[in-house]
């Protein structure tokens, strides 16, 4: 049971990462990569592109309550949120 | 040797040369940031299930759905790479701490908590991003090997030219580890972010259907793209940010958690 946990644990934090918008961006930009691949368009720029937005979207939610004066779950003084494991 | 063998052994080998670059700087990149046990298993892992696969199937090799692989592979680096470079970017901009005694508590305290193993226990994240890296290039390689050996009717010499490029590559990678490792630890998550998001990317479009400008010559520019893109959104953070700025320390040996 304790092992099926921590596979568990493991396997949803491969798949999600410390962001799940970030992971469903990735999952939609390919989708939407092959879709228009599929239909003879062009699309080898899409992916970069949604990955630079994702990247820049959960930057922004990290650090925007910041701007406000409110400590957030992921910056250095703030209570440790505990979600993901110590990844990079 | 005939002119035309030398041609196929040349273009065998150079075809994988580009191969195993990629999946070496995969292997020394998270190797240098998360220690070597986990990333050498994975890459011993890969490599054996590669040769079982070659063993078993041999030519039918060339009927595994490259395309799919590329894009589940393509997308777990970039899961991967987000994660990484997300938290190298919020520590060079000053917003995360690059050394958090309190967070490195928590993390063990919770590790503890659910049963997993100890930090030095084997590290699933380098193992998994390894193993996928070298089977997914292995795979190319062999591919390689039995489209040309197959046309030119010479399977072993294409081998020979593969077995040489791989041996190239991995000597180059061990003499340019120790120069790397000196690299400051946040500095080099960074590079490590870049390179998983940038080699996600290359696979991953051309999973879904897609092809790059140039095939895996696109690698050079997206790569620098994707850097310079990370640089620009740590100066972008720097200055909207509206927390004081921590002094970022150089401490290569910094214990970095959360």
């Amino acid at each position: 049971m304790r092992g099926a946990r921590v596979v568990g644990t493991f396997l949803a934090d491969l798949l999600v990462g410390d962001d799940w918008r970030m992971s469903a961006g990735i999952v939609v930009s390919f989708a939407l990569c092959f879709a228009l691949s599929r239909a003879g368009i062009a699309a080898w720029w899409l992916p970069s592109v949604g990955v630079v937005l994702v990247l820049a979207y959960s930057l922004l939610r990290v650090t925007r309550p910041s701007r406000r004066g409110q400590p957030t779950a992921e910056l250095p003084d703030a209570p440790d949120a505990g979600s993901g494991p110590s990844v990079g | 040797m005939t002119g035309a063998n030398v041609v196929l052994v040349l273009a065998v080998f150079v075809a994988c040369c580009v191969e195993a670059v990629e999946a070496t700087t995969v292997v020394l990149a998270v190797g240098l940031t998360r220690g070597w046990r986990a990333p050498l298993l994975g890459t011993a892992a890969g490599l054996g299930l590669l040769a079982v696969a070659v063993v078993a199937l041999g030519p039918a090799l060339t009927a595994i759905p490259i395309g799919a692989l590329r894009l589940v592979v393509g997308g777990l680096l970039l899961v991967f790479g987000l994660t990484w470079l997300r938290k190298a970017i919020l520590r060079a901009s000053g917003l995360k701490a690059l050394h958090d005694e309190d967070a490195l508590f928590a993390e063990e305290r919770q590790r503890a908590a659910i049963g997993s193993g100890p930090p030095n226990g084997l590290d699933a994240y380098a193992f998994t991003i390894c193993f996928k890296s070298v089977l997914l290039e292995g795979l190319e390689v062999v591919f390689i090997v039995l489209t040309f050996g197959s046309n030119q009717n010479s399977i072993p010499l294409a081998a020979a030219g593969a077995v040489a490029a791989v041996l190239l590559v991995t000597a180059v990678a061990v003499v340019v580890r120790g120069p790397l490792s000196r690299v400051p630890e946040n500095s080099m998550k960074f590079a490590v972010g870049v390179l998983l998001i940038s080699f996600g990317l290359f696979w991953g479009t051309e999973g879904a259907g897609a092809q790059w400008p140039g095939s895996d010559v696109s690698l050079l520019a997206i790569i620098p793209i994707m850097a310079l893109i990370s640089i620009g959104m740590v100066m972008w953070l720097r200055r909207t940010s509206g927390l004081p700025r921590r002094r970022p320390r150089t401490d290569a040996r910094a214990t970095v958690t959360a």
